[in-house]
């Protein structure tokens, strides 16, 4: 159901995509726990491959669970999302900056944050941020 | 922003979901306002004073440092 009360409509899909999102991140994490169980003999183009397959897999389903429609999609939960979206974002900023320093310290050589990464950062703090202020809530 | 929500829904003798389904918002988010701790959009506070019959300023009334 959509609210009247709420104004911010843009950014929601499908209800139903929530399972969809919950199957492909099923099927992602069974096909790299199979991959690294199993110890499948692989060329690396086709190591690639699947790994690619995963991490984006995952990608995909997080970002279905994350901004499918709830039941009664009405103010609050906007801004409930809103806020889970802003403290992401900042954090996600800090966790830049910062990490090099981590790695300085820690590990050698600096590595990059790539882009799947910190997508896939941004995603779960996210999801935990939004479902932790729902339970605050509730 | 105090609010008389829970005591005009005793009056009226509905339920949060009941006026979670006329104003139509989920019941969390009358708890919430009942609870202080969502404060509601001007529209959402229209909608509850008109279903209580009364004004917004009657229901909602603000705190020292609001």
């Amino acid at each position: 159901m959509e609210s009247k009360t709420n104004n911010n409509k843009g950014t929601r899909i499908h209800k139903h995509l929530k399972k969809v999102g919950i199957g492909i991140i099923l099927i992602a994490l069974l096909t790299g726990l199979i991959i690294k169980l199993l110890h499948i003999e692989m060329m690396p183009t086709q190591k690639a491959f699947f790994k690619a397959f995963t991490m984006n897999g995952f990608i995909l389903g997080l970002l279905f669970v994350a901004f499918a429609k709830e039941k009664i999609e009405d103010e609050m939960i906007a801004q409930m999302r809103l806020k889970a979206m802003a403290q992401t974002f900042i954090t996600a900023v800090f966790y830049v900056i910062v990490k090099p320093f981590i790695d300085l310290v820690f590990r050698d050589p600096i590595q990059d944050v790539t882009g799947q990464f910190l997508v896939l950062f941004m995603l779960l703090g996210y999801l935990l941020n939004y479902h932790s202020q729902k339970f605050n809530n509730k | 922003m105090k609010n008389t929500l829970k005591v005009e829904r005793a009056k009226l003798n509905i339920t949060q979901q009941d006026l979670a389904d006329k104003v139509g918002v989920s019941r969390q988010t009358i708890n919430s306002i009942e609870s202080e701790k969502y404060v509601p959009s001007t529209l959402l506070a229209i909608k509850i004073s008109e279903i209580f019959k009364t004004t917004v300023n009657d229901i909602f009334t603000l705190e020292n440092g609001d």
